[in-house]
């Protein structure tokens, strides 16, 4: 196999595997409102990749770290010292930007693409990430089969589900996890500034079409994956950055799904028409 | 086995340092039908919270069915108003009403053919049968109460809570949804925290006025006024109890 084509092969199988997980991750995200809270972690990450660049290790496992952090400072600040939770996202935000950036500018003879990591590029795309994905990917979908209705019922109504005797406190740390690796990995393809928009648009599109959380899950992974190839493809033809085209065909994608919605909608009011 | 539904003996809870509830002592006998009344911000919510485990008293003890309120959780039903509901959450009407038979052992996608059975009963008892597969969040407000009280219903509860369940539901609704809760009295114990007292005084038997404190009466104690045309122009109904609040 020659190098384009391997290429070719690699970066389907990239969209593939992030669109799944993006898929299932979204559908938290947007279910349960954290699309501002997921936007502050992505580019708080930003602190964590600074500061492995600096110390020349693995800048995945800088990034898994200040992700674990952000969690905990979020979880701590808002249940124990009560900040107000929009404001603990907002600092986080800025302080892992600010980190990133300045450990980046101390590393001596810094060579690694500042940009790369804020908007993605396939081509930093490892055969490890590729793996990382595969297990988180196998990991969401084992975990949503054996607790479908767990994570139905903690998502839908918290206190109804304490009530029951569910772990409410745990499933909801464990969705927030499951957020956070998705996040870490997904921004190898599209970067930290764009990925939100990878895990809300996809699944914000399939909860238009869904009468079951499953089925948006489900949905939502098939946009994803469908956005993902479709922007890679555009910007491979004609030669545009892969991150930000990925967005655009997301966004673009969501736009039709709400049209199609609201044709859906009129049919049905109006059966003659 | 306790004969009490509910007791408290000193309840006192707070948000921060703001008292909600202080020195609440109450006694709910099992097979009593209480309202639970009082103004915005008298703690009628905050008490409910405290009876389905969500929030732990600041001081004093609260048993629920002679337990702790968080072990009790599996024998109590609760219809919270539909309007703290999500509406935009993708989930159908029987997956909302089989939430109610739901515990964490239920390992796997699918729920046993006889559950299912069940959850249509359910509905069918509250004439929402042919709702099952609707998405929840399509349904109008009457439909959304209903369909809270089928799964507050399924677990047969020894007590029921109801927060504000005729709020924005017309009266037709509102009259159906009190006969059937005085149906079902008659094997269960029943906690209704409302603002329309005039309508429920023929369904209660015990009335708990709630204002940081509490009182209990029985029914009979409490004078119902009917007073003449008011400047509005609507009737109004003067209540009248000695609450000494």
């Amino acid at each position: 196999m020659n190098s384009v084509m391997s290429l070719y092969l690699f970066t389907a199988i990239a969209a593939l595997l992030s669109g799944i997980a993006a898929g299932i991750a979204g559908t938290f995200v947007v279910t349960r409102r954290l699309a501002v809270m997921s936007g502050g972690l992505a580019h708080a990450v930003l602190g964590g990749i600074g500061l492995a660049v600096f110390l020349s290790f693995d800048p995945l496992w800088g990034a898994f770290g200040a992700a674990f952090l952000f969690v905990l400072i979020l979880v701590v600040g808002k249940n124990r010292l009560r900040e107000r939770e929009d404001t603990v996202i907002a600092a986080l935000w800025s302080l892992g930007m600010a980190l990133g950036v300045l450990f980046i500018s101390l590393t001596p003879g810094y060579t690694v693409d500042l940009l790369s990591y804020l908007f993605g590029n396939i081509l930093l795309v490892t055969r490890q990430n590729l793996l990382a994905l595969a297990l988180l990917d196998l990991f969401l979908i084992t975990g949503v089969f054996l607790f479908k209705r767990h994570i139905l019922y903690v998502s839908f109504d918290e206190e109804y589900s304490a009530m029951r005797g569910l772990p409410v406190n745990l499933m909801s740390l464990i969705f927030l996890g499951v957020i956070a690796v998705t996040i870490v990995l997904l921004t190898r393809v599209v970067g930290l500034v764009l990925v939100i928009a990878l895990l809300a648009l996809p699944a914000s599109a399939a909860n238009l079409f869904s009468r079951h959380l499953w089925s948006m899950m489900a949905l939502a992974s098939l946009f994803a994956v469908l956005f993902n190839s479709a922007g890679l493809g555009l910007s491979y033809l004609m030669n545009l950055p892969t991150g930000a085209t990925i967005i655009i065909v997301s966004a673009a994608g969501y736009g039709l799904a709400r049209g199609v919605r609201a044709l859906m909608k009129r049919k049905r009011v109006m059966p003659e028409g | 086995m306790t004969d009490k539904a509910l007791e408290s003996r000193g309840l006192w809870f707070a948000y921060d340092d703001d008292f909600v509830l202080e020195d609440i002592s109450v006694v709910v006998e099992k097979g009593d039908f209480v309202a639970v009344v009082g103004p915005n911000g008298g703690g009628k919510t905050t008490l409910v919270k405290l009876i389905t485990g969500h929030l732990q008293p600041t001081r004093g003890t609260l048993t629920v069915l002679g337990e702790a309120p968080a072990k009790a959780g599996s024998r109590i039903g609760y219809v919270p108003q539909f309007s703290t509901m999500d509406a935009s959450f993708p989930i159908t009407v029987l997956e909302v009403v089989l939430q109610g038979l739901f515990k964490k052992t239920l390992i796997g996608p699918v729920w046993k053919k006889d559950a299912v059975e069940e959850g249509f009963r359910s509905l069918a008892q509250l004439g929402i049968a042919e709702l099952a597969r609707k998405r929840f969040g399509e349904l109008s407000g009457g439909q959304k109460q209903r369909v809270l009280l089928a799964r507050a219903l399924i677990s047969s509860p020894e007590l029921l809570i109801l927060d504000e369940p005729t709020s924005s539901v017309d009266i037709a609704v509102e009259e159906d949804i009190y006969e059937l809760l005085k149906e079902m009295n008659r094997v269960m114990t029943i906690l209704l925290v409302t603002h329309d007292i005039t309508f429920v005084s023929s369904y209660v038997n015990k009335v708990m006025c709630l204002n940081k404190r509490s009182a209990c009466h029985d029914t009979g104690e409490i004078a119902l006024e009917r007073e003449g045309h008011s400047p509005y122009g609507h009737k109004v109904t003067e209540i009248r109890h000695q609450c000494g609040l």
